[in-house]
């Protein structure tokens, strides 16, 4: 019987292919979009379970700040946390951190490099079950002078040589000796291999004897890791996690804790790579928005959108089918055996199309992991293991997709179905309310589309200014000890630059030096958190950043730089400043005009910790231009002239930047410092590596969202030729009474738009949601108006339009004889 | 066999109410050949469904060797339906996209009869109706004459008891129309009833009891004397 099914659904397929493969491509789009969603999310879940035990490592994560002013819980914790956690609970098998990560320009012999390398605690080798390459790993970290290398590092630094007992020289001044070699495993893991990754490292070495070194609570730290064993312990991840407030209360310094709310929570290491993303994307609000769920959700939406195209096709075809399913019902078949025909062919072509997914997944594997690092095939393989789950998912959306017309065609009587054109199948508003709900979703997506792709271009316009290409940052140790005011002095006739100036930290990064000030001298009322920049002379001008009202730092006017906060506090003298517009509102001053000449001082708490009291004098007002995306809510900024060792130098090439420009800043540093390897990126580099998250985001929304159209367009094709087909005899009827083409073409184009409208119209409160909680997400949102989703309205109608209009045009066109004849 | 008990059917539509069938008492017995007649809209169809069970009638007792059919459950009509009926139309109504020998074994296949028996029962239907070397071919392959042979093999091939033909020969010219009329004739002499709505009193002649319909009710209702002869 079920044998019998199959044929009638190849058959069908016969009869009308194109709607027949229609509805298996649509499906397998749905398909594919789902399974790929499924496949990123198993391949994050995946992240470091090839490290041996990976299941019990934990990382501590930590909070500060409290309302909207939340940095979400990041994995990273403040650095004492982890010798105080070790002697809290003797019970966990290890607590070891890794931090101070950085770029180093690394030497060995002639040999030069650039590698990552951070600090690690010595237990490190206990959390994790590294493969040893060579060497003695439990010693390596134990001593100040030495370091552990990946094999990867090693074979780049030394080649084939044993790199046992080797001295290299890190930075400047620090020249450790080689003590054991690693090999990262294969496979996902947060240390790599990409180095995006967020525990990637070439070397590590000891960290420091802290023992009676003040502690700084409310700083970011070191990643730490926390391993249990529960073999010889009891101590669990749930009993740490409800212990973690009083170890908090019992160690944060009363002064710290003051200044900030700040709360411990522990992840397992598998959730580390979301964490981190969820982060850049949601920042405070990743504890309730995960990317994870976002892109489950897209993936259901999509298929949903598939799904219903299905249903939409089959219950168009139901209607022609009618009579024959009114014969097969004089002939003995039951209800049930009705339904089981529209199942089987439902479940036919869900599971072709379930197959065509995973081809084509299988296809696109290789170029998603080229763009983003994801290997799919690995995440679907996981998942297909549970591959009962699939089949469940394909019978599932193949029952729900076949259940509207399946269940109508069971009620029909066979003498209704039998008396031609007796009974519709189905009163228009079923079919029309598919394509209302189907254009409902379309239309949110497509709004969400265009808003994302507005603040996308805001948010680089405002961010990279008129020419991005022309600024360059120095990122190499020799270029930032050297400084800004060197490079400018070896660059002063090189007419291919236009000047140098400097700042404190890397643009776009997660950089976060807060200060919290307040017009009010006992620093208690109407405090404000700003971001804290301290910068060269001529920086405003670098950056193009546009000055509203008094001046910048200049050093013809012969402002000096003070060296520090607190150096300026001891000498007595006000510190000159320059904010930007959002400090001067939330400052409440009316015009930036007003706040020049007013002085600003820390809040007490800051005052006490910091143990000084400067006075800040405002000198200028900048437009506001945050070099940061996200800052837990943060926007304000302010900026101090200041330049230390080790800060970044930036340049300004002329002309908008050239190969040659970027190459005499090269030499100009070299002519300085004859070994050094300068590294830099030019402003619109460090934004996309800042933006990547975003923008990778944004590129899966965008993905996901054409499909979702291209499917509802498809769907929308096929039931143009259902309808059109079954009103040939209609239009045949009214050409013959007169109508015109273009009458008859107008005629099928409204009844096609009518639910296509009813359907936008109804997507206006789920599109506004979605991009309000889009938008919250950045500092600077655009303000959107109903434009975006009326033009998304236009352009489902247009696509409609597109879709029927073919169909309309040629059963337009037909000669009435042509239909009346055949009928 | 059959027994019909004042039956009637009426039609609500919108506004009008038409009554179809008005207390129409008749009986049919087992290996009778009943030709049914009358003007266009006299109710003829309308009985052959409810006999059919393809439609209930508004009010009246239909017995159907002793089973009160008119209050059977819809599960219980297709059981009988398909134990005792076989269907003829006017338009065929065969499936176009399954070949000859795929309609005819339809019957079979929602008897939940084996493969190997269905096969064998399509080449003697085959033969019977004299399309030996079609059972591949499409029914739209196949004049009309040819499909409607086809519809009649379907009909029988389940043994049923009862084998109604609503106009069989409606659609077909006359030398096509005398084929299948052959065939009837031959069905009922190896022992099946049968009972067929015609307009053709030539082809009503070849049946061995002619009810004339009008109105919704029966008017005529007598023996033809050639039963016997043919
Ligand atoms: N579904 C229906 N709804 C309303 N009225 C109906 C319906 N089916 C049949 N009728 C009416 O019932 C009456 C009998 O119809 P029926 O089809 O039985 O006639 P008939 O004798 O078979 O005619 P013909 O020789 O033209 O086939 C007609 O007046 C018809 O209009
Ligand atoms: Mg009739």
């Amino acid at each position: 019987m079920y044998l019998h099914y199959l044929r009638n659904a190849g058959r069908q397929l016969k009869r009308s292919p194109f709607t027949a493969e229609m509805n298996i491509v649509s499906l397998a789009l749905g398909f594919t979009c789902f399974f790929a969603a499924i496949a990123v999310n198993a391949y994050w879940s995946l992240s470091d379970s090839v490290l041996d035990g990976s299941k019990s490592i934990y990382v501590l994560t930590q909070e500060y700040g409290e309302g909207s002013q939340r940095t979400g819980f990041r994995p990273r914790v403040t650095a004492p946390i982890a010798r105080y956690l070790q002697s809290d609970f003797p019970t966990l098998a290890a607590v070891a951190r890794v931090g101070n990560k950085r770029r180093w320009t690394v030497t060995w012999g002639s040999q030069k490099l650039h590698l990552t390398g951070a600090r690690a605690d010595a237990a490190l080798v206990d959390v994790f079950d590294f493969d040893v390459v060579a060497g003695n790993l439990e010693t390596a970290l134990a001593g100040p002078d030495n370091v552990v290398m990946t094999s990867r590092a090693a074979k780049r630094l030394f080649g084939d040589r044993n790199p046992i007992g080797l001295n290299i020289l890190v930075g400047e001044d620090f020249s450790p000796v080689v003590r054991a070699v690693v090999a990262l495993p294969d496979g996902p893991t947060h240390f790599g291999p990409d180095e995006e990754a967020s525990g990637y490292f070439d070397f590590l070495y000891a960290w420091p004897d802290e023992s009676g070194q003040p502690e700084w609570w409310l700083s970011i730290g070191p990643v730490t890791y926390v391993r249990f064993d529960p073999t010889v312990s009891s101590m669990t991840p749930e009993i740490l996690r409800s212990e973690l407030d009083a170890f908090m209360a019992r160690h944060l310094p009363p002064d710290q804790a003051n200044m900030a709310v700040t709360q411990l929570d522990l992840i397992p290491l598998s959730q580390l790579p979301t964490r981190t993303l969820d982060l850049a994307l949601f920042e405070s609000r990743a504890d309730s928005l995960s990317i994870t769920w976002i892109l489950n959700l897209l993936g259901v939406m999509v298929l949903a959108v598939a799904g219903l195209n299905y249903a939409n096709l089959a219950t168009a075809q139901a209607a022609l089918g009618i009579k024959q399913m009114g014969m097969r019902k004089v002939l003995g078949a039951t209800r049930l055996q009705v339904f089981q025909q529209y199942w089987v062919e439902s479940l036919a072509q869900s599971v072709v199309a379930a197959v065509l997914a995973v081809c084509a997944l299988l296809l696109l594997a290789p170029a998603v992991q080229r763009e983003t690092g994801i290997d799919l095939l690995l995440g679907l393989s996981e998942r297909l293991t549970h591959w009962p789950l699939f089949l469940v998912i394909v019978v599932v959306v193949a029952t729900l997709s076949c259940l509207l017309p399946a269940v109508r065609m069971m009620q029909i009587e066979p003498i209704q179905a039998l008396r031609h054109g007796a009974v519709a199948p189905f009163s228009r508003f079923v079919a029309s309310g598919l394509v209302v709900f189907q254009f409902a979703v379309t239309c949110t997506l497509v709004t969400l589309l265009i808003v994302v792709q507005l603040q996308n271009n805001h948010v680089q316009s405002s961010a990279l200014g008129s020419d991005p290409r022309s600024l360059l940052i120095l990122t190499d140790d020799d270029s930032r000890a050297l400084g800004y005011k060197s490079i400018a002095e070896a660059l002063r006739e090189e007419r291919r630059v236009e000047g140098a100036t400097s700042m404190d930290f890397l643009p776009w990064s997660n950089h976060e030096n807060f200060l919290r000030v307040s017009r009010e001298e006992t620093g208690v009322d109407g405090v404000q958190q700003v971001f804290l920049n301290q910068v060269g002379y001529r920086y405003f001008s670098t950056f193009g950043t546009q000055l509203l009202a008094g001046r910048t730092f200049s050093e013809e006017r012969g402002d000096t730089e003070t060296s520090s906060l607190s150096d300026a506090a001891a000498i007595g003298d006000p510190v000159e400043i320059v904010v930007d517009l959002t400090l001067i509102r939330l400052l409440g001053f009316d015009t930036a005009e007003d706040a020049l000449g007013a002085d600003l001082y820390l809040s007490r708490e800051f005052r006490q910790t910091l143990d000084m009291n400067p006075v800040m004098t405002i000198v200028g007002v900048v437009e506001t231009r945050p070099l940061v995306l996200s800052a837990s809510g943060t926007r304000a900024n302010l900026y101090l002239l200041n330049d230390a060792p080790y800060f970044y130098p930036v340049v300004k090439l002329a002309d908008g930047g050239s190969p040659a420009a970027v190459r005499a800043v090269s030499e100009a540093v070299q002519s300085r410092r004859p070994n050094a390897m300068v590294r830099y990126e030019l402003f619109d580099e460090a934004f996309g590596r800042g933006f990547a998250p975003v923008d990778r985001f944004t590129k899966a929304v965008r993905l996901l969202s054409v499909l979702a159209i291209a499917i509802a367009v498809l769907g929308l094709v096929g039931m143009a030729i259902f309808k059109t087909h079954r009103r040939r005899h209609e239009i045949g009827v009214r050409k013959t009474m007169g109508a015109s083409s273009y009458q008859v073409a107008v005629l099928i184009l409204r009844d096609f738009s009518i639910p296509v409208v009813a359907g936008c119209l109804l997507s206006l409160p789920f599109a506004y949601w979605a991009t309000q909680a889009y938008l919250s997400g950045f500092i600077d949102a655009i303000d959107v108006s109903v434009l975006p989703w009326l033009i998304a309205v236009v352009g489902c109608v247009l696509l409609s339009w597109l879709a029927a209009g073919g169909q309309a045009y040629s059963a337009a066109r037909q000669l009435p004889s042509d239909v009346l004849r055949s009928e | 066999m059959i027994e019909l008990d004042s039956i009637s059917k009426t039609y609500m539509t919108e506004e009008t109410e038409t009554r179809a069938l008005r207390d129409v008492s008749l009986g049919i017995a087992t290996g009778e050949f009943v030709a049914v007649m009358g003007p266009s809209g006299c109710g003829k169809s309308t009985l052959m469904n409810i006999l059919g069970m393809i439609d209930r009638p508004t009010a009246g007792q239909y017995r159907f060797e002793d089973n009160d059919v008119s209050r059977f459950t819809e599960k219980e009509l297709v059981e009988f339906r398909k134990k005792s009926l076989g269907f003829v139309f006017q338009n065929f109504n065969l499936i176009d996209e399954m070949s000859v020998e795929e309609n005819i074994a339809l019957p079979l296949l929602y008897r939940g009869i084996a493969r190997k028996q269905r096969k064998s029962r399509v080449r003697e239907a085959l033969e019977l109706v004299g399309l030996v070397g079609r059972g591949r071919h499409r029914p739209t392959q196949l004049s009309g004459g040819q499909q409607q042979r086809v519809a009649v093999a379907r009909a029988v091939i389940a043994d049923p008891k009862l084998i109604l033909a609503d106009e069989p020969t409606g659609n077909l010219d006359s030398a096509n129309g005398a084929e299948v009329m052959n065939l009837l004739t031959l069905l009922n002499q190896d022992g099946a009833t049968i009972l067929m709505v015609t307009h053709s009193t030539e082809e009503a002649a070849l049946a061995g009891r002619v009810i004339a319909m009008k109105d919704g009710r029966v008017q005529t209702d007598r023996q033809a004397p050639a039963s016997t002869e043919s």
